[in-house]
């Protein structure tokens, strides 16, 4: 009986200490969940202006049926250029790698940056990301992946492969 | 006096790093820059600070069959708390960090602390405990990413040394530099602390965490049953 009781203050306890923790979190991320999304949205708006410096308008499209599940979202960038915002993971990645890839009219790349990375610091700080610059959807897959940083090279490469076909069959939707 | 000997033990006598060897991956991954280092030693303080006072002041409540569970619940509070709050309103510092900050909820310091201090301390000790052990951990992580930095990048804080740029060592930059700057470090806090660093408990009896346990349910250390089980 006195075992009993024991057991059930153990799991009284913990539950307890678990719902008051849960209740403090959710708290915190009532006030901080804005402010984060506020620091999310102005990265991305960075990124943009890094691929595409003279922007003068910008309007999201709807990404197209059959684009990769990397491509978050699709940026139609002066009437006339694309931007588009991947998230990818490498085969050891802890957490997302955000790329943003800037794409002309005639779907030559403009600019790449690495949004956010956590694994090596040095990968997509250096010049490897403007590799691709002038690349297409057929030459891409041209540029050397990174020594040390195989996989996530090897997964920065499949992102841009994926937002330039995103692009092809966003243009594709629009002319058919 | 013995509130101050509580704060300063975590500093070098007892230094988390250096002495007691704990927290050895994020002090070698996080140790390449100074900027890293501080932020990830301010982190860790702060969560060592508040899990501590928070096991403290439970001490009494938590039963000791569920005591580890419920030192994660807090930890693991305290680390997204600080996440939280970092990804908010210091986002760049948040990158920097990466995986690492999230990592802090398995940190043996303070699952350490929480255990040998905490749960036998209140709450004022406690917490000065926490301060002191996270300020040894951020001391540690400076000096390593000092060198590591200066020698290994010709740079402090990011900031370039320009006589230094022909005379760079990238290899301390790297992983291995990192384990030959730690165990030069150890090796001169050993020197510095000798005969006054604590002795490592050995593997008998004294030195389980679970002899509390044995000593209650009337069972000898090492016997048949004790094994068995």
């Amino acid at each position: 009986m006195k075992k009993m009781n024991g057991n059930v203050k153990s799991v009284i306890v913990l539950t307890a200490i678990c719902l008051i923790v849960t209740a403090l979190l959710a708290v915190t991320n009532h006030f901080t969940a804005p402010v984060i999304k506020d620091a999310r949205d102005k990265k991305i708006e960075r990124s943009l202006k890094t691929v595409i410096p003279e922007m003068y308008s910008i309007r999201e499209a709807v990404i197209p049926e059959g684009a990769a599940s990397t491509v978050k979202s699709i940026y139609i960038v002066n009437d006339e250029l694309y931007a588009v915002v991947l998230a990818t993971t490498s085969a050891y990645s802890s957490g997302d790698m955000g790329i943003t890839v800037g794409i002309s009219a005639d779907g030559r790349i403009t600019g790449v940056t690495l949004t956010s990375y956590f694994e090596s610091k040095d990968f997509g700080k250096d010049t490897y990301p403007n590799n691709y610059i002038g690349k297409d959807v057929n030459s891409y897959a041209d540029v050397d992946t990174f020594s040390g940083v195989t996989y996530s090279s090897m997964a920065f490469k499949k992102a841009i492969g994926d937002a330039l076909q995103a692009v092809e069959l966003l243009k594709g939707g629009a002319e058919g | 006096m013995k509130k101050i000997k509580v704060f300063t033990n975590g500093l070098i006598k007892e230094n988390p790093v250096l002495v007691l060897v704990l927290g050895t991956c994020p002090t070698l991954a996080m140790s390449v820059s100074v900027i890293n280092a501080i932020a990830m030693g301010l982190a860790a303080t702060a969560v060592l600070i508040c899990s501590n006072a928070v096991i403290s002041l439970l001490r009494k409540v938590i039963p000791d069959t569920v005591r580890i569970p419920c030192y994660i619940v807090v930890i693991a509070g305290f680390v997204t708390l600080v996440q939280m709050l970092m990804e908010a309103y210091l986002p760049d510092l948040y990158d920097m960090l990466g995986v690492y900050l999230a990592l802090i909820v398995v940190n043996c310091i303070i699952l350490g602390r929480a255990e040998m201090f905490a749960n036998k301390h209140n709450v004022f000790e406690s917490a000065l405990d926490g301060l002191g052990m996270g300020f040894g951990f951020t001391l540690a992580l400076l000096l390593m990413a000092t060198v590591r930095e200066v020698l290994g990048n010709a740079s402090f804080a990011g900031m370039s040394i320009g006589f230094l740029q022909d005379y760079k060592i990238p290899i301390l930059t790297a992983p291995p530099g990192g384990f030959l700057v730690f165990g030069c470090m150890i090796a001169l806090v050993a020197y510095l602390t000798r005969g006054k660093a604590p002795i490592k408990k050995s593997f008998d009896c004294e030195g389980c965490p679970s002899a509390a346990f044995c000593r209650k349910e009337g069972k000898a250390c090492g016997t048949a049953e004790t094994e068995a089980k």
